[in-house]
């Protein structure tokens, strides 16, 4: 696959989800990305035909992983183009169909426990840490008056997003040349990067930064607390959140969603209202 | 002129919805950069960071996996800054608002992915013809996406903004400042849990590599002896 043809698959590669439906998946964005490196292959409309109907059907997979998966697929294509006879042609279209359904459904769940499952909760905290180091707290101490600039409160978000949108990238364009070197091959891929090691160094790096970040709001907001309402403001703002953690701990034990938690986040939250109004009690709290 | 303030805001939502599942998805899209850009635009960027950073971390709850449509992000974190901005100026409401209608919009979304199965058909039938026109489907589903996001966020929107003329929402203010004032120890310990899931899920595995690790190494030994 020459340099001009690569760039021209990887930037369809990104349009992999448009058109995604729940009959085919990623049929659509699969066969345009696809599209470029079979008319190179393919002159005669007949077998160009055939070859895009043969991609037309279900694909599924995550979506910065689809190179690998596209790259080994146009290999393969390359040698049923070059098949001496019917019978080695229909064996290449049988290899093309297997590889594709068992790349995708590993190179899903790679990327889903990578991307969707650490990569962007990272995210987030990448952006609470640039916070942090630039004394924006007004994410956490809700009723203090932040003054913070908006180059910083930019810098969060957009750290993260680079970060993110590089390694996106870089999986998808070294995919396509990998899947293509080794096209034709079950473990085309598997074995570029040592995917299960990474996964679990981004866990345990996501378990200390947000341990970390959650020991850091404590104590800020404790902080903040006693400076404005006393040690009483403190007491009654640890029970509300203990309250409010316990409510969540329940919920998240009881396999329940988090629009429920928020609920009776809210639920809870007028009780306490209702509760502060009566005379007696407002005076105590 | 803040009705086209509310326009502009959603034509842009609509195009950086995009990113979410049509294009590149590079996180551009995320709630707390959206929240960051929409509150800049609107007058609040520091509302729509706050509101945006505990949306994403909210939704960070859900995976989209297979056929599960999460909620949607870009679209919670759009409204909430608008109806912050433009109707009723409580972070609480706003945010409460916007997380409704994040969730709401995986609904449309799901019916315009079940839409586009139909397309399969009509093209199927176009290259059949010897008509490889791939990439007109590819940009209708991308203007069909863009449109329809950038319409109900200046739906939404607006809709809340006359209604404030018409209901009093300053009752349930106490409550939803209350209860916004306790989201984020919610989300930063979900945040925790599910890394700690994730670790812990590993260590058995490592456990097992380190016993095949000592039975090999006794075995060596043993032989050697």
């Amino acid at each position: 696959m020459d340099r001009k043809l690569r760039i021209r698959i990887f930037l369809r590669l990104l349009f992999i989800q448009s058109g995604w439906n729940f009959e085919r998946f990623q049929n659509m964005g699969f066969c345009f990305a696809l599209m470029p490196h079979l008319k190179k292959i393919w002159t005669d409309s007949s077998r160009l035909k055939k070859a895009v109907l043969r991609h037309f059907g279900i694909f599924n997979t995550q979506p910065y992983m689809a190179g690998f998966i596209i790259g080994n697929v146009c290999r393969i294509e390359e040698k049923i183009s070059s098949a001496q006879d019917s019978q080695e042609e229909q064996k290449f279209i049988m290899v093309s169909v297997n590889i594709k359904s068992a790349l995708a459904s590993s190179f899903a769940s790679i990327g889903d426990r990578m991307f969707w499952g650490r990569i962007t909760s990272i995210n987030a905290i990448f952006c609470l840490i640039v916070w942090i180091l630039f004394g924006f707290y007004g994410w956490f101490l809700i009723d203090a008056e932040p003054d913070v600039s908006v180059y910083v409160l930019f810098a969060g978000p957009l750290l993260g997003t680079v970060f993110a949108a590089y390694a996106s990238l870089y999986i998808r364009w070294k995919g396509l040349g990998y899947g293509y070197l080794c096209g034709g091959s079950k473990l085309c891929g598997l074995d570029l990067l040592p995917w299960s090691k990474i996964i679990s160094k981004l866990s345990l790096a996501g378990l200390v930064s947000s341990v970390l970040i959650f020991i850091f709001v404590l104590i800020s907001a404790a902080a903040y607390y006693y400076k404005s309402f006393g040690v009483e403001g403190v007491i009654l703002k640890a029970v509300l959140v203990a309250s409010a953690i316990g409510i969540f701990l329940i919920f998240r034990k009881l396999k329940k969603s988090v629009f429920l938690v928020l609920a009776t986040l809210l639920v809870f939250s007028s009780v306490v209202v209702i509760i502060s109004r009566i005379e007696g009690i407002a005076l105590i709290l | 002129m803040e009705i086209m303030r509310i326009i502009i805001s959603g034509l842009i939502g609509g195009i950086f919805h995009l990113d979410n599942a049509q294009f590149g998805q590079f996180f551009i899209s995320r709630p707390a950069f959206i929240g960051v850009l929409m509150g800049s635009l609107n007058g609040c960027p520091v509302q729509g960071a706050i509101m945006g950073i505990l949306i994403e971390l909210i939704y960070s709850d859900f995976l989209p996996l297979g056929e599960i449509v999460p909620p949607n992000g870009l679209i919670a974190a759009s409204i909430a800054v608008l109806l912050y901005s433009h109707a009723f100026q409580n972070i609480s409401l706003a945010f409460f608002i916007g997380i409704f209608a994040g969730s709401l919009y995986s609904k449309v979304e799901f019916v315009l992915r079940q839409k586009r199965s139909a397309w399969n058909a009509k093209m199927e039938m176009e290259i059949n013809e010897n008509r490889f026109k791939i990439n007109r489907w590819i940009i209708k589903a991308l203007i069909m996406e863009s449109v329809i996001a950038s319409g109900f966020i200046i739906f939404f929107s607006l809709i809340f903004k006359i209604a404030v003329k018409f209901c009093d929402f300053s009752r349930v203010v106490p409550v939803t400042d209350l209860a916004f004032s306790l989201v984020p120890w919610i989300v930063l310990t979900a945040l925790i849990l599910k890394f700690k899931k994730q670790v812990t899920r590993y260590r058995p595995q490592a456990a097992g590599h380190r016993q095949q690790k000592k039975q090999a190494n006794n075995a060596t030994n043993k032989r050697a002896a």
